[in-house]
């Protein structure tokens, strides 16, 4: 059974520290926004566009077995979608890394520290640092084939 | 626009409400119940994973639910960010309205045929 009381908790505190961050660079990233709980998931991201326009994320996901929450796992990805063949086929890349561990309980000055480290490393990433590609499935909006929009 | 929305379920108790309740729905109240869909259907469930960047595969697809049979939107499709060590790329919308599903009562014995 899911404490979801108990989880949500741990992730307004991270919630605190996200905003801090984003309001001190506030300068640099557009496009902000913080998320939780994304498809029943216990993370929280802070997402934002570099001035570069390189999308970036950092995830603190509460690792819990049961209703016991034991760490904070952090982790940021970088990506840039492009259209190819005249928008029929769009390539992602991007670049993923583990970025810290927190045992819970934490530290709030511990936990500020490795969400510190986590953007400047996803920071530094440039365009030639996102080395992972993926095709992404086609979708827009139009009518979907028969099979309901199956794919594999 | 998509003509058809699946849930991708990984807790146990959003199973049970749905055979017991037939109602779809996250059974976390601390989001309202935010309730996440996608036009995709997979049939694996690690591509499931992939695509919609989650920490694991899900356990049970729920769908098709013909789109015009689904609640509104409070996010609107979108692209699924990297997350997770996954890419991403798939589609996702958001909802925090249930979406009841059709159901066959059997009133002598108290349970659902369908």
């Amino acid at each position: 059974m899911v404490n979801y009381e108990e989880l949500d908790g741990i992730l307004d505190t991270i919630e605190e520290l996200f905003s801090s961050l984003a309001e001190r660079y506030e300068h640099r990233l557009a496009q902000v926004s913080i998320e939780r709980w994304r498809w029943d998931e216990p993370v929280i991201t802070l997402t934002w566009v570099g001035s570069d326009d390189i999308r970036r994320n950092i995830h603190a996901l509460i690792v819990h077995e049961g209703s016991y929450p034991y760490e904070l796992l952090l982790e940021a990805n970088a990506w840039e979608d492009r259209d190819l063949e005249e928008g029929k086929i769009t390539v992602r890349n991007w670049r993923h890394d583990k970025v810290g561990r927190v045992q819970i309980p934490f530290q709030r000055s511990e936990l500020q520290k490795t969400v510190n480290e986590a953007y400047s490393t996803v920071s530094s990433w440039s365009g030639q640092d996102l080395k992972e590609q993926t095709h992404l499935a086609p979708w827009t909006a139009g009518p979907q084939p028969p099979n309901g929009g199956r794919i594999g | 626009m998509p003509v058809v929305f699946y849930r991708y379920i990984s807790y146990q108790q959003e199973v049970n409400q749905v055979v017991h309740e037939r109602k779809v729905q996250s059974t976390n109240p601390r989001t309202r119940y935010a309730t996440w869909y996608t036009p995709a259907r997979y049939d694996d469930p690690i591509r499931a994973q992939k695509e919609l960047a989650l920490t694991s595969p899900p356990t049970h697809r729920l769908g098709p639910i013909p789109a015009d049979e689904m609640p509104d939107f409070d996010i609107d499709l979108r692209p699924v960010a990297p997350a997770f060590g996954q890419p991403g790329g798939g589609v996702e919308a958001r909802t925090r309205l249930p979406l009841w599903l059709f159901g066959l009562w059997d009133f002598a014995n108290g349970r659902w045929e369908l």
